[in-house]
């Protein structure tokens, strides 16, 4: 077995559990460039091998500003118990009680990352619960489920070894949980059960994407826009992303206050709402058009009434330019969700000169305050107040002009050194303890896994 | 609201019994059991009226050790809250038929534990859903759904066979007929104080009978035969509220009910001192859920860490818990308050609580805390942010005193009985709501008692100290005076 390395400036593993897309490479790649410019030690990249081509240009750029970067395809090695505590035992691990169905842990190929002294992975969604066979530390965005159990299947929770028990497993018996917001780390440890320390990031906003944006914003989008003024709402299909309480809202805002706005709903997947989508234009995507929310939301959309219908329009995702002109050329951007992690949506609209209405959720309280939006807030559960928020939207002033200054002083280019910090103690800590106990790896007890 | 007899000319008994049936289910008798805390304070209103020589506290032999533990007195741990007070076995031992129903509840909760696995629940109409799921699992083999159907029938088979075992365990001869035959056997007489109870056993006690309806006041939905039969054999019946004495008016078969207001609950003076309280309380709770079954409602709690997460203490009126429950996703979900909720007990049996729970998508937001300590039963109240009485508990619960007087405020859905208790006031602050108003008047108190916390903590310490004016040797004596003397 390889030997565990235990001191500071040990080899340090950023870990990609699934085949993410979009703002998670994001924060992958800035999180890589953090810590390459702070970590004493080695640092390893490991990302799903089937998703590597997917994000070959991604790894090339970080590859680029960290040239020490070693990077990793690895697969998840899926253990029955029996397996999972023969190699726990092996490692020198001490398991309380071992209570669930089945476990993983991460294959390179190689030595497995056990040549490494921490593992650090960008999501919480692990699948199975890991057997820790290093030290390890999961990135927190939001506990969602806990706010819209809708999410996940109702069946779902009461089984023991489903994805949402498993979810908070993995941060439970975390050595180290990263969060993004005050909420969060409350939820990380109120919710999920943390039990190592929780660190906080200020923010995990990527300041060269909103400088693309900002620049991109001229690009010719019109063809797509309404010729008459509109507001955009910016979702997705989630049922976290509150839509038909939203339409109930449009409906009320149009008909009953005399709102003067048309539209624009954009987002991945926001044309599969469309009731007169083409055919040819869902082709490849039939699963997602019969996902039950998104049928129901369609069916929402299509029990409108027709003069509200028409003055919808629901545009999908689209490329940078087209969305940056999308936000510039709106009155004011709709943010409605009944939890999240907090959009920079709103942010990027500011950034363009657009103001912005917002669902009241601390996480997007938080960022208001961060970067002085001056957002309108609403109950996302009261359909009435949603309206309201949407017609005093049309009122609102222009965001203030320091967004941009304050973007370059919360990116990720800011962060202090908490994070690596955190780390270190946490091997440090694991160094302690092998030595105390005489024994390789060994780890503070986990008292369930 | 006026006590119902005056007690000044009758002189106390010299031998007072006070019966508590246990739910024979349960492994051993706890301090979340309000019959118990109302016991203990039966015992020290006792204790300080002369004429009272001993205090019998009947229990089968397996529950001596449990209760005295209950009566110890915590600031002299050798000794029991009153020198009078004599815990006495009497009956068969229980151990088998606990041992019988510990089982069957296991093989059931293993059963359930093990359809959950498979995406089901003892319903059939969950099934549709499992066999679904197999279609997504990467490792299905040819015949899987055939097996998978042969092995969610035998599951249910199963779990169907716990059930009717503990069917046939409940219709055999209760050990408390046992207990009151071998205390005529030993010629024990008393004028006894009588809880309700699941059985009718209590009736054929030596001596005359006093029907407590205070603790767990029988609601007309969970009224059973067994009250009227004790209600027949009883000198006098009494009741805390005149509500509830009008709401069992028609199951007394004819004889009055007299309102006897209690008393604050005294607690435990060293919990809300000590320093490392939090840590132990977790201790404690982590223990408890890692002894109990492997049931979803524990497996998440096993581990968790109580000392660092915020919570509302539940105290449960075993009424529906549902408004209850909507109440509190309302304030998790809606107002964004990050707090667990901790049932101080359990939730009534059933399928209906538990799956209302998996429904609103709060298995790990819930945990039911029953076998507790009493110095932990004190330290739950203690620490939590507030506690929360809902639903159609008896004038102010017991808990409602426990809580002020540790320093944590109460949200309470008051019954009738509560305004007999509360001036026009006090009824009239934000942390109370009618029962009726549903879970938005609940969310409502609970905000504000979480919001104003100190605020509402000194307006309802003046409460407790208004009410702490009656002593529980008030109550004593004015149910022992209601029974004629020879």
């Amino acid at each position: 077995m390889t030997s565990p390395p235990t001191t500071v400036g040990a080899r340090l593993a950023v870990l990609l559990p699934h085949a993410y897309l979009g703002g998670t490479i994001r924060l992958l790649q800035n999180l890589v460039r953090h810590l390459a410019g702070r970590w004493p030690g080695p640092l390893v990249l490991a990302v799903p091998a089937d998703h590597r081509p997917a994000i070959a240009a991604e790894l090339e750029a970080v590859r680029r500003d960290a040239p020490g970067l070693e990077i990793r395809g690895f697969r998840w090695r899926p253990l029955e118990p029996d397996e999972a505590r023969a190699l726990a035992a092996e490692a020198g691990l001490d398991v309380g009680r071992w209570i669930s169905g089945r476990y993983q842990v991460p294959a390179d190929g190689g030595a497995d990352f056990r040549d490494c002294g921490f593992w650090l992975f960008v999501s919480d969604r692990l699948e199975y619960p890991l057997v820790p066979l290093r030290p390890y530390g999961v990135f927190v965005t939001d506990h969602l489920q806990r706010y819209v159990p809708e999410i996940f299947d109702a069946t779902a929770y009461a089984d023991p070894d489903s994805a949402p028990w498993n979810f908070l497993r993995n941060v439970r018996n975390a050595d180290l949980v990263v969060a993004t917001s005050r909420d969060t780390a409350a939820d990380a440890i109120g919710y999920a059960g943390a039990r190592g320390p929780v660190v906080r990031l200020p923010t995990t906003l990527d300041v060269d994407h909103f400088t693309r944006l900002a620049e991109a914003a001229d690009a010719d989008a019109d063809a797509m826009l309404p010729a008459m003024p509109f507001f955009a709402w910016v979702t997705n299909p989630s049922p976290h992303k509150n839509q038909l309480r939203m339409l109930r809202a449009i409906d009320r805002y149009l008909r009953e206050l005399g709102g003067t706005l048309d539209i624009v709903a954009t987002g991945v997947w926001t044309d599969l709402f469309d009731p007169d989508l083409p055919a040819e234009r869902r082709a490849g995507r039939e699963p997602q058009w019969n996902t039950p929310h998104v049928r129901e939301v369609r069916e929402a959309v299509a029990a409108l009434d027709p003069t509200v219908r028409r003055r919808i329009r629901f545009l999908g995702a689209v490329p940078d330019d087209a969305y940056a002109r999308v936000l510039r050329s709106a009155r004011f951007l709709a943010h409605n969700v009944i939890a999240d992690n907090g959009t920079f949506s709103a942010v990027e609209a500011a950034l363009l000169g657009t103001p912005s209405v917002s669902s009241d959720y601390p996480q997007m309280r938080e960022i208001d305050e961060a970067f002085g939006l001056g957002l309108r807030f609403f109950d996302p559960f009261d359909e009435r107040a949603t309206a309201e928020a949407l017609l005093a939207g049309e009122s609102l002033p222009p965001p203030p002009d320091d967004v941009g200054r304050r973007i370059r002083d919360l990116s990720w280019r800011a962060w202090d050194e908490s994070l690596v910090e955190a780390i270190g103690a946490v091997i440090a800590q694991d160094a302690r303890v092998g030595q105390a106990e005489s024994r390789p790896a060994s780890r503070a007890r986990i008292a369930c896994l | 609201m006026k006590p119902a007899a005056s007690t000044a000319a009758a002189a106390p008994p010299s031998t007072v019994g006070l019966w508590i049936e246990l739910d024979p289910s349960l492994p051993a008798p706890a301090c979340c059991d309000e019959r118990i805390r109302r016991a203990r304070g039966l015992v020290a209103g006792l204790d300080a009226l002369p004429g009272v020589g001993s205090i019998l506290l009947p229990c089968l032999p397996a529950d001596v050790e449990p209760m005295m533990a209950l009566f110890t007195d915590a600031a002299r741990p050798d000794r029991l809250v009153s020198d009078k007070l004599r815990v006495v076995a009497a009956g068969r031992d229980p151990t088998v038929r606990r041992a019988v129903i510990a089982w069957a509840e296991r093989w059931g909760d293993s059963c359930l534990d093990r359809l959950a696995g498979l995406g089901a629940t003892a319903s059939l109409g969950s099934w549709r859903a499992a066999l679904a799921r197999l279609a997504e699992d990467p490792r299905r083999r040819a015949f899987a759904a055939p097996r998978r159907i042969i092995k969610l029938m035998k599951l249910w088979g199963r779990l169907w066979m716990a059930e009717a075992i503990l069917a046939v365990v409940r219709l055999l001869p209760p050990p408390q007929a046992s207990a009151v035959a071998d205390l005529r056997r030993r010629g024990a007489s008393a004028t006894w104080i009588v809880s309700p109870a699941e059985t009718a056993a209590a009736r054929r006690l030596r001596g005359p009978k006093i029907l407590d309806l205070g603790g767990s006041a029988p609601t007309p939905a969970r009224a059973r035969p067994p009250l009227r039969r004790l209600a027949g054999a009883a000198a006098a019946v009494v009741a805390p509220s005149r509500h509830v004495a009008d709401a069992v008016a028609g199951l007394l078969g004819g004889k009055p009910c007299h309102v006897i207001p209690p008393a604050p609950l005294p607690v435990s003076a060293a919990v809300t001192s000590e320093e490392s309280g939090r840590l132990r309380l977790a201790d404690e709770l982590r223990e408890l859920f890692s002894a109990g079954v492997r049931a979803p409602l524990h497996r998440h709690f096993c581990d968790f860490p109580f000392e660092r997460a915020d919570y509302l203490v539940a105290v449960p009126t075993g009424g529906d818990p549902s408004p209850l429950l909507a109440a509190f996703a309302t304030v998790l979900r809606r107002h964004r308050r990050s707090l667990t909720l901790v049932i101080d007990g359990r939730l009534p049996r059933g399928e209906g609580p538990l799956d209302e729970v998996e429904r609103l998508g709060l298995s790990f937001d819930v945990a039911e805390a029953r076998g507790l300590s009493e110095a932990g039963r004190a330290r739950l109240l203690r620490h939590a942010r507030a506690v929360v009485v809902d639903g159609d508990g008896d004038c102010l619960p017991a808990a409602f005193s426990e809580a002020v007087a540790l320093g944590t405020p109460v949200a309470m859905a008051g019954s009738p009985a509560t305004r007999e208790t509360l001036t026009t006031n006090e009824l009239a602050a934000a942390e109370y709501c009618d029962a009726a108003s549903g879970p938005d008047g609940l969310v409502r108190a609970i905000l504000h008692a979480l919001d104003h916390r100190d605020e509402v903590l000194a307006r309802q310490r003046a409460i407790l100290a208004r009410l702490a004016a009656r002593t529980w040797a008030d109550v004593a004596a004015d149910m022992l005076g209601l029974v004629p003397r020879p």
